[in-house]
């Protein structure tokens, strides 16, 4: 692994914004964490970034909505989404629209490396 | 009268006998005083002594006058009824010999015979010895001589007090007798055997509507009768005269045209002359006839008006005995009336299981006096089905406070009842969807709050032992992820204690509570979707709040609704902050208040009363149920819920409800009236 892939994350949650790059880094990539999508957008990341994890619900513009941004920015960026609710009707809608995985909150650690994986793995 | 007759008829015999012996008497005293002026003329004066001491002897009151009117002598038996002197006697015009009310009168005559010479004869009082006066007929006749001169006069008084006042008796009696016929107010009226009217008093006549009694003398009688009676009349009359009392009930026509009812009560009169005619009194009595008539056709009235009226009417004596039950009680019930009357034969119409309690009420209010009030079921004959009703019953009193009669109704209220019972489930159903819609939400809400911690925990947990297994470990970043774990650990017993509170109280049981306090787990639980509807919240709860008496999980419930419809309905806005507004704070009338204002979509008027519907919803996802179920709860505390739009953008729905709410069975009623 000459240059370590670049894992971005967007989530309101400051915990996790907290506790999910440590992680990552463990993983052996290089992270980045935004508390919005607006952040990420406005960054100098979102060209670098190599997969997204991605909180659905989000305070403004939600996990989705970034999603169709980036589509008609033509950034064709992995994107596992992650959400604290519930709904299992989600997964396959986000799935269908191009996404690489969607994790339920709370996940494990290997959960989210082969979701990791496999998105990175499809590039 | 007959009577009458006989005692004057006997009486004036006596007198005429009285008279007879006085007027023998009489002649053998001229016959002796002619005897005695025939005998010596000479000895005319001594011969005054001599007749003197005859007229002493004689029996009978007698006087002896001067020709001027003086008191010559008098007999033994005058002075003793008198009981005084001579001398006395001879002053009687100025003493009280004579009685004073006939004094003037007897003077006058007096004085005029003596000045004439003409005999007397009049009738006067004089006074007993003892002070009573007593009625004689004094007669004077004059003795002359030769040359007509007169001599003296001879005075007889005979007493005839008896018959004076026989006379008087049986005057005043035919005085009061008459009286009495000429003021009573019925007619009183005498009929011969062929109709003719023969008296009649001035009642009759007036009856009879004649001027004066004038008018109707002579007159037929059975001419005033109206033709339909006339011959029942003329057979009436008849039999009176042939000895038969009777009564009749006729038609006359008065003289003026108008006609009337009369009554006669009748009996035989026996005249003189052997006839007999009819004595009758009749009254009138049209009023009396109209009045049972009004009554007779207000009591038929009254008796259409129970026996057609939709309701079962029934009354019962103050023991209890049922003694009347009207058309459409014995229709429904399908008994007959006998059956139900007396002592307990309404409990044969009971359900069995209805029957002590009903039967116990009914004799507390028999003994009491209290108003019967019971909701039992009867039996139904259409469909051999007992069927709920309310009967009721009320005692009416007498001024004594005594109870007369008890009168009741009964009302077949089964279909109601039953209305009510499934209002009451469907009701009920509604609020436990509301609550099975309102748990789903929370389950999501429960599992988003909670999901946030745990994936922190073994996110960190994770990393933790990933940085522990390394080469080195990296013991300091070990260790700052195990302080996060610890600390997401901690924010989900948070959320925990918050669901604790949130659930524990029992359903349908109230507590005072900090209404403010309730307020603010809800929002607590619901900060993370308003957040993520963009919702900025702002809280207003007032720090004075007095507590309530509510049920905290139902409140909640409430409150929750509120604030979810108030950030549904803001969904739409993009051209300005979503602001959500939640106040608390007192109310009028010692009550409390909560408003949650938005600035969404607002409400339009003519929804507001639908608002409250159950399935009524503007949203495309919901049921519809929860603003009326939410009504319901506050309504069952007591308190009320409603919704008006802003001045500006959006809407405000708010609640007021009591310290100490109302009665739970008054605002139950309430709840399924709505």
């Amino acid at each position: 692994m000459v240059q370590r892939s670049l894992v971005s994350v967007v989530d309101d949650d400051e915990s996790v914004r907290e506790s999910l790059p440590d992680l990552l880094r463990q993983f052996g990539f290089a992270v980045q964490a935004f508390s919005s999508a607006e952040a990420f957008l406005a960054s100098e990341f979102v060209s670098q970034t190599n997969c997204l994890i991605l909180d659905i619900a989000m305070v403004g513009m939600s996990g989705p909505d970034l999603q169709q941004e980036l589509t008609r920015r033509r950034q064709a960026i992995p994107i596992v989404f992650i959400t604290a609710h519930g709904d299992k009707t989600v997964r396959p809608r986000l799935l269908a629209q191009g996404a690489a995985e969607c994790l339920f909150k709370p996940f494990s650690d290997d959960a989210l490396l082969e979701a990791l994986s496999n998105a990175l793995g499809m590039r | 009268m007959s009577e009458q007759k006989r005692i004057a008829k006997e009486l004036d015999q006596r007198v005429a006998e009285r008279t007879r012996e006085l007027a023998e008497a009489n002649e053998a005293l001229k016959k002796e005083l002619v005897a005695e002026r025939q005998r010596t003329e000479a000895a005319r004066r001594a011969s005054d002594q001599d007749s003197r001491v005859i007229v002493g002897s004689m029996p009978g009151l007698v006087a002896i006058l001067t020709p001027a009117g003086g008191v010559d002598a008098v007999n033994d038996e005058l002075v003793e009824y008198f009981g005084r002197t001579l001398e006395e006697l001879q002053q009687w015009g100025t003493s009280d010999t004579v009685h004073p009310d006939d004094l003037t009168h007897v003077i006058q005559i007096f004085t005029k015979a003596i000045a004439s010479g003409e005999p007397y004869d009049f009738e006067v009082r004089l006074r007993r010895f003892d002070g009573a006066y007593r009625w004689f007929q004094d007669r004077g006749l004059p003795r002359r001589d030769a040359s007509g001169a007169i001599l003296r006069w001879y005075v007889l008084h005979t007493d005839i007090d008896e018959r004076k006042r026989t006379e008087d008796a049986l005057r005043h009696s035919e005085a009061s007798l008459r009286a009495i016929v000429e003021t009573t107010p019925e007619c009183v009226h005498v009929i011969a055997g062929d109709g003719t009217l023969l008296s009649v008093n001035a009642a009759g006549a007036a009856m009879a509507g004649a001027s004066s009694v004038d008018l109707m003398l002579g007159r037929n009688f059975y001419d005033f009768v109206t033709p339909e009676d006339r011959e029942r009349y003329r057979a009436f009359n008849v039999s009176v005269c042939a000895g038969q009392k009777g009564l009749l009930e006729f038609h006359i026509v008065r003289m003026d045209g108008e006609r009337r009812h009369l009554e006669t009560r009748a009996a035989p009169l026996r005249n003189d002359d052997g006839t007999v005619a009819q004595l009758g009194v009749a009254r009138d009595i049209t009023a009396r006839k109209e009045a049972e008539a009004r009554l007779r056709e207000s009591e038929r009235h009254l008796r259409q008006l129970t026996e057609t009226i939709p309701v079962m009417l029934w009354s019962a004596t103050p023991e209890g005995a049922i003694d009347y039950c009207n058309a459409r009680f014995l229709e429904y019930t399908g008994f007959d009336a006998e059956q139900l009357m007396g002592s307990g034969g309404f409990t044969k119409i009971l359900h069995p299981d209805d029957l002590d309690q009903t039967v116990q009420e009914w004799l507390s209010c028999i003994r009491t006096g209290a108003s019967f009030r019971v909701e039992v079921r009867k039996f139904h004959a259409a469909d051999a089905t007992y069927r709920w009703c309310m009967a009721n019953a009320r005692p009416l009193l007498d001024e004594h406070g005594r109870i007369l009669k008890w009168y009741g109704t009964v009302v077949d209220m089964h279909d109601w009842r039953q209305a009510q019972e499934e209002l009451r489930q469907t009701q009920e159903k509604l609020a436990y969807m509301m609550r099975v819609t309102t748990m789903g939400e929370l389950t999501a809400s429960i599992a988003h709050e909670v999901n946030q911690p745990l994936s922190g925990i073994m996110t960190n947990a994770g990393t933790c032992l990933r940085m522990l297994a390394a080469d080195p470990p990296d013991l300091a970043g070990a260790s700052e992820t195990a302080r996060r774990t610890i600390r997401d650990a901690n924010r989900a017993s948070e959320v925990i204690v918050r669901l604790r509170a949130l659930f524990s109280g029992k359903e349908l049981t109230t507590e005072s509570m900090d209404l403010n306090e309730a307020t603010r787990e809800v929002i607590a639980l619901s900060m993370s979707e308003l957040h993520r509807h963009r919702v900025m919240l702002r809280p207003e709860l007032a720090d004075d709040l007095p507590l309530v008496t509510a049920n905290r999980v139902q409140l909640q419930q409430v409150i929750l609704n509120l604030l979810r419809n108030a950030s549904d309905a803001m969904v739409g806005v993009d051209d300005g902050p979503r602001q959500l507004l939640i106040r608390t704070e007192r109310d009028e009338g010692d009550r409390v208040r909560l408003t949650v204002q938005d600035v969404g979509v607002g409400l339009e008027p003519h929804v507001i009363d639908k608002l409250f519907q159950a399935f009524y919803t503007t949203k495309s996802s919901g049921m519809g149920i929860g603003l009326s179920v939410s009504r319901s709860i506050i309504e069952k505390h007591g308190g009320r819920l409603w919704g008006e739009p802003n001045d500006g953008p959006g809407a405000t729905f708010a609640f007021s409800i009591p310290r100490v709410p109302e009665r739970t069975t008054g605002a139950a009623l309430v709840m399924r009236n709505s």
